[in-house]
């Protein structure tokens, strides 16, 4: 019996076996159900999305034809004294889907991706209705292929693998197989080969569907280029668990032992060990509570409202050429400004601190992801999907600074309660959120990515020193 | 006989080496769980404490104020913990903790703590719901699977029955020896989630022991149903190892498959609105109006009040018209928000159903349901919280309203004082009882009911015929 035999025999007992041939169906069919899922989640995102900027563009547009209106004589100053109105510039700020959300969700879900930056409120509540679904929704996570390759891979690989070694050593034929022209090393791998190659192509095949269905057609450099990264990141992953299962067959029990220590080890890896160090992060980096938070904010508002005079009069400091007495406008307009700047400026510190824990906690836990491999597969695959937490936490801190730069742009006019000019509102900043290249995320994902491959070429090598052995010890013994 | 049995079985798992270390690993997490859930429920109390002492202070020390710039001003309402939801976060990271009770506006839930998670949680929190509803039955099914596939492998099963025992008193026997291994593990854990509830902060009025003993029997009648399937497949199966990994299905079916199959398919069945699109719908109501809800109107109500009061002009009505509009107008508004407001919970309470209803498929779906009901973590107490705040907010609003109404005229300037804020009763919420819960959930119930019996009735049929040898 040679390697080509014990292929095509392990091909044609698979073929044969209905349990098996249904697993894989099964298998196919979720994996085909969450690529649809994916592309539509995506989809639904970058709908809502180009529908809430395109809602908010037309309200900025339609602003400023009011101040066009009074500049080209149109209508008087005196019957519209409300156009050019700095303070009621609002400029929408968004989020797109990143260029594989339909591959792993990540924490889209909970954290927003429009806000209306307006000057009118405080950093405090930039970020409203935008929650996507229902909790429950929410609460049960996504059906993506990032989810049917961190957690129903693994478990199909270990039902088709676990009688790889155990089934012959169970029903005593195990001695037979030292009478093969191939080592045990060979026979075990060429098995595993078969079994776990099934389960890697039907994955591939899903993900190169969900490649061009997410893409509407045929797919942009960037996300062939990202589909490449994430794709060798889902087979870093296979790679891990193809080397774990092969030492676990290797270590040579009984079916149902080793059936039980293959789904020990998915319990600990899947759903044990990412909840512990989840955990351990943020016990060890715990957030500055958001309750805490909104009242400091409320309290910064009550104040500058209180003391709104001695407010005005430190504006006034620092800026003198802003001391006029003539403002045509009501006086609470500028209050308003000067309040919720006050209000962004004193909050600021928590804010930063927020931003510093969830730093720290990704600091922490890109050390110690390494014990915990679905965590650091997943992780990975949210990076080159453009869904993780790193980019949304960037994603409010830019929109804290582009209210900012907005604030700065119209101040003057706020402050001395003057209209603004066409020319004015063309110097108002756009909106715009820098991406990491494809480079820059290849970098970013080569540890973690590189770690699955090497553990699972650990756990492979392991496999073939034990299986050698275990020949040894089998000839010694026949 | 049976005694002996139960002896037997329960010193087998003892002695053996993958209960220990499973035991051990399942124990540990539910330690753990349990401590970290509690500490992490103390400190969310200790903020919402604070946060609901400043919210009132920030109300009171508004100082002189028109009435109705106090309802813009508005209150924070912040949602409690309740005393169980250490064990169960249920949707709570994901419905926000406070809301703003403003004037014109029924505000959204802020600040979902799901939002400080780090990703890693996603895949799932380590809670003693979790623990509980996946490694205790999985558990199960490591201690039960060859509870008669081992010994008709082994030809021991044979011998048993030889020695006069009734399969029946045998299935029970090895049932209460795997119940005795379960309940080392189980039993202190049960006293540390009794003694973190009797030393914790009762929170509000919400029946907490009450909720404690529904929620254990409930795990209790869950942890049975699967002993009574891993029996049943045990002495179906040919050998130790088919039954293994046909209880392992059914596990992965019960708890990675079916929760996500009843998302989507309660989604597809009750579809709900974006949040973007829900916020676009209710300000297009309110600016272009609804058939059928009269929009208020400021020179009617003036002309109503003139005539009602029998006087010649507004100026001579001993009430502000501006007060009694604003309150007609929040009326107005009151009625749109009802009528989205009820129309999205209806939803999410229809797919709720939907979940409830696929049960019969998976009772993880019931205990999941009951768990989160129990532990006050559900949408359903979130809808009872945010109706109450709600409530609140326009008992506020009509208290502002009429204040400025009854205690100035129109077009004169009134500004109320600090009294006036320290009248206003505080938001005080209470949580429904165990039996609101239960009435809620009486289809969770009945589901998780018929599971242990259709299990059990399995479990004999199954013992009655299976194979010696």
């Amino acid at each position: 019996m040679t390697n080509r035999t014990v292929l095509a025999h392990e091909f044609r007992s698979i073929l044969h076996d209905r349990w098996q041939v249904g697993l894989l169906l099964l298998f196919a069919l979720l994996s085909i159900y969450a690529v649809f899922q994916g592309s539509r989640y995506r989809e639904a995102l970058r709908e809502t999305a180009t529908a809430f900027e395109t809602e908010h563009l037309a309200n900025a547009a339609a602003w400023r034809e009011q101040m066009v209106a009074i500049e080209t004589g149109e209508t008087r100053p005196e019957d519209d004294p409300w156009a050019g109105l700095a303070m009621n510039v609002a400029m929408p700020a968004v989020l797109f889907p990143g260029p594989l959300a339909d591959f792993s969700q990540g924490v889209t879900d909970v954290h927003p991706f429009t806000a209306r930056v307006a000057l009118w409120r405080s950093v405090d509540r930039l970020f409203g209705n935008y929650q996507f679904q229902s909790p429950g929704e929410t609460r049960a996570g996504p059906v993506d292929p990032g989810y049917v390759i961190v957690f129903l891979m693994p478990l199909l690989m270990i039902a088709l693998s676990f009688g790889a070694l155990a089934g012959d050593r169970d029903s005593g034929r195990l001695g037979l197989v030292l009478s093969y022209p191939i080592s045990v090393r060979e026979f075990v791998a060429s098995k595993l080969v078969v079994r776990l190659g099934a389960v890697l192509l039907i994955a591939a095949a899903s993900l190169i569907v969900g490649l061009f269905l997410g893409a509407g057609g045929l797919p942009d450099g960037q996300r062939l280029g990202r589909f490449a990264l994430w794709s060798l990141a889902a087979v870093g992953y296979f790679a891990f668990w193809a080397g774990a299962i092969g030492w676990i067959v290797s270590l040579n029990r009984r079916g149902e032992t080793t059936a039980m220590t293959m789904v020990g080890l998915w319990v600990l890896i899947s759903l044990v060990s990412p909840a512990i160090l989840a955990a351990a992060a943020q016990l060890t980096y715990p957030a500055p509570s958001q309750l805490a938070f909104l009242s400091l904010a409320r309290q910064v508002s009550s104040e500058a409202h209180r003391e709104q005079s001695s407010v005005m009069e430190g504006m006034l400091l620092e800026h003198p050429e802003l001391s006029v007495d003539n403002y045509t406008l009501p006086e609470y307009i500028r209050e308003s400004y000067l309040v919720t700047q006050t209000v962004d400026r004193r909050v600021e510190p928590v804010l930063e601190e927020f931003d510093l824990v969830q730093a720290q906690r990704r600091a922490f836990l890109g050390l110690v992801q390494y014990a915990a491999p679905a965590a650091l597969a997943l992780r990975a695959m949210n990076e080159i999907a453009g869904t993780d937490l790193e980019r949304q936490v960037r994603f409010e801190r830019e929109v804290r600074d582009y209210k900012s730069r907005i604030a700065r742009a119209v101040e003057a006019n706020v402050l001395a309660g003057e209209r603004m000019s066409v020319a004015e509102m063309s110097r108002i900043p756009q909106w715009s959120f820098p991406e990491p290249g494809l480079g820059a995320t290849a970098r970013a994902v080569l540890a973690p990515v590189g770690a699955l491959f090497l553990f699972g070429f650990g756990f492979a090598g392991r496999a073939a020193g034990r299986l050698a052995r275990l020949e040894t010890r089998l000839r010694e013994t026949s | 006989m049976i005694r002996h049995i139960v002896r037997k079985e329960f010193t087998d798992l003892l002695r053996d080496g993958r209960f220990r270390w499973t035991a051990a690993i399942v124990g540990a997490l539910l330690l753990v769980s349990l401590g970290s859930g509690w500490v992490e429920t103390r400190r969310a109390d200790a903020a919402h404490s604070a946060a609901r002492e400043t919210a009132r202070e920030h109300w009171e020390s508004q100082g002189e104020k028109n009435p109705h710039s106090a309802a813009h001003y508005g209150i924070y309402a912040f949602k409690p913990r309740l005393p169980l939801s250490f064990l169960d976060q249920g949707v709570d990271p994901y419905t926000g903790t406070s809301v703003w009770l403003e004037a014109h506006r029924q505000n959204d839930f802020l600040m979902r703590p799901a939002q400080d998670a780090t990703s890693g949680q996603r895949l799932g929190a380590l809670t003693a719901a979790q623990v509980l509803q996946h490694l205790v039955p999985l558990l199960v099914i490591l201690l039960a699977f060859g509870a008669f596939a081992s010994e008709r492998e082994q030809g021991t099963l044979r011998q048993l029955l030889a020695t006069g025992i009734s399969r029946r008193d045998l299935a029970v026997g090895k049932a209460l020896g795997v119940a005795g291994a379960l309940a080392l593990l189980l039993i202190p854990a049960a006293i540390l989630g009794a003694i973190a509830i009797t030393i914790g902060s009762p929170g509000p009025a919400a029946t907490p022991f009450a909720r404690g003993a529904v929620l254990t029997v409930t795990y209790l009648a869950y942890f049975g149903v699967f002993l009574a399937i891993a029996l049943a497949v045990s002495a179906w199966a040919r050998s130790a190892r088919t039954a293994l990994v046909a209880l392992l299905g059914v596990w992965v079916l019960n708890g990675l498959v079916a929760p996500r199959v009843a998302v989507d398919l309660s989604k597809w069945l009750h579809p709900t609105p974006s949040a973007v699109e829900f916020a676009r719908t209710m300000e297009r109501e309110m600016e272009g109006g609804v058939e059928g809800i009269e929009r208020p109107d400021r020179e009617a109500t003036a002309s109503r009040l003139v005539a009602e009061h029998g006087v010649e002009t507004v100026d001579d009505l001993p009430l502000n018209v501006v007060g009694v509009y604003l309150q007609e107008s929040e009326e107005y508004a009151n009625q749109i928000f009802d009528r989205n407001y009820s129309a999205l919970w209806n939803r999410f309470e229809s797919q709720g159903l939907v979940h409830e209803a696929l049960s019969f498929a998976a009772p993880l779906l019931a205990v999941r349901t009951l768990s989160m009901g129990l532990a006050g973590t559900d949408v359903e107490q979130h809808r009872h919280f945010a109706t109450a705040a709600e409530e609140y907010r326009r008992d506020l609003m009509r208290r502002m309203n009429g204040d400025l109404a009854e205690n100035s005229r129109t077009g004169e300037t009134y500004l109320a004082d600090a009294d006036t804020w320290a009248e206003t009763p505080p938001f005080l919420y209470d949580a429904p009882t165990v039996g609101w819960v239960l009435r809620n959930r009486t289809l969770s119930l009945a589901m998780l009911g018929l599971w242990l019996v259709a299990a059990f009735l399995a479990a004999a049929a199954s013992v009655r015929r299976a194979e010696v040898a």
